[in-house]
């Protein structure tokens, strides 16, 4: 499964990754981008199967990725990883498309909670 | 504006770092120690809401915990653009718990680089905040 991690704090992605693997979720192929301007260039190259986004980016933030998403009719299934996971937002996001919303902090057990069906 | 008390603010730190941390009221903050970890916050209309200070040891602290770096290196004593850059993640998650506990809707400065001046404000509400052996220091919110 390919999964396209989108933040832009390079050690928040290092952590999801280490903590999607303590999850057990060892058959991601992982890639990075951090903004959604970047992330949505490689959707359009490449071929995801889930995308994770942080909220509150430069150079499109999470909605306008997810947005995008929708308008171009990706076939991917795109969520959000944010530590601003308020009822607007959570909203926001799901009106965008967001198939989930996992808030900042995570760990492991909580990854496998929200992402299971997603990820299996 | 209201901000994470010490029990919210350990919770979340725990959580966040992976290790115990122990918060305490303290009303005292050292603006000699706070030199580029002070962080600014914005509203949706870009209106400056408030400010987070963090000491610099204890910024060290929290960005080498995130990071899983070696504990010395948060002994420097001049701001280490790796930890803190760590750090600014810690910043942004705690801004998701004052965004909780009010109704508005704040965020960094995006490119905020933890050189935001912290001029003559009165804290808020700050605490004393220490990770395992690292170093101890101060975290205090002031209104903008």
């Amino acid at each position: 499964m390919n999964v396209l991690i989108v933040d832009d704090s390079p050690i928040m992605r290092k952590m999801l990754r280490r903590d999607l693997r303590r999850a057990g979720f060892d058959h991601l192929r992982i890639e990075e981008a951090d903004d959604g301007a970047q992330a949505f260039e490689m959707l359009r190259r490449g071929r995801f199967d889930v995308v994770s986004t942080g909220w509150n980016m430069p150079n499109m933030g999470g909605r306008e990725l997810l947005e995008h998403v929708t308008l171009n009719d990706f076939d991917v299934v795109a969520g959000v990883i944010s530590a601003h996971a308020t009822k607007a937002a959570k909203q926001s996001a799901q009106q965008a498309g967001a198939a989930f919303f996992v808030s900042k902090p995570f760990t492991p057990d909580t990854l496998r909670a929200e992402l299971a069906e997603v990820l299996r | 504006m209201q901000y994470p008390n010490r029990n919210e603010l350990r919770e979340l730190l725990e959580q966040l770092v992976g290790k115990d941390v122990t918060v305490k009221d303290t009303t005292d903050l050292d603006m000699a120690l706070i030199g580029n970890s002070t962080y600014e916050f914005v509203d949706a209309s870009d209106a400056p809401k408030c400010v987070l200070g963090i000491e610099l040891p204890l910024a060290h602290a929290l960005g080498a915990s995130l990071a899983m770096m070696p504990s010395a290196r948060a002994n420097a004593a001049k701001p280490d653009p790796d930890l803190l850059e760590a750090t600014r993640e810690v910043v942004n998650v705690v801004s998701g718990q004052v965004n909780a506990q009010n109704n508005v809707h704040i965020r960094l400065i995006p490119g905020s680089d933890g050189t935001a001046p912290w001029g003559n404000r009165r804290p808020a509400a700050a605490y004393t905040i220490e990770i395992g052996d690292l170093p101890t220091g101060v975290l205090a919110f002031a209104n903008a």
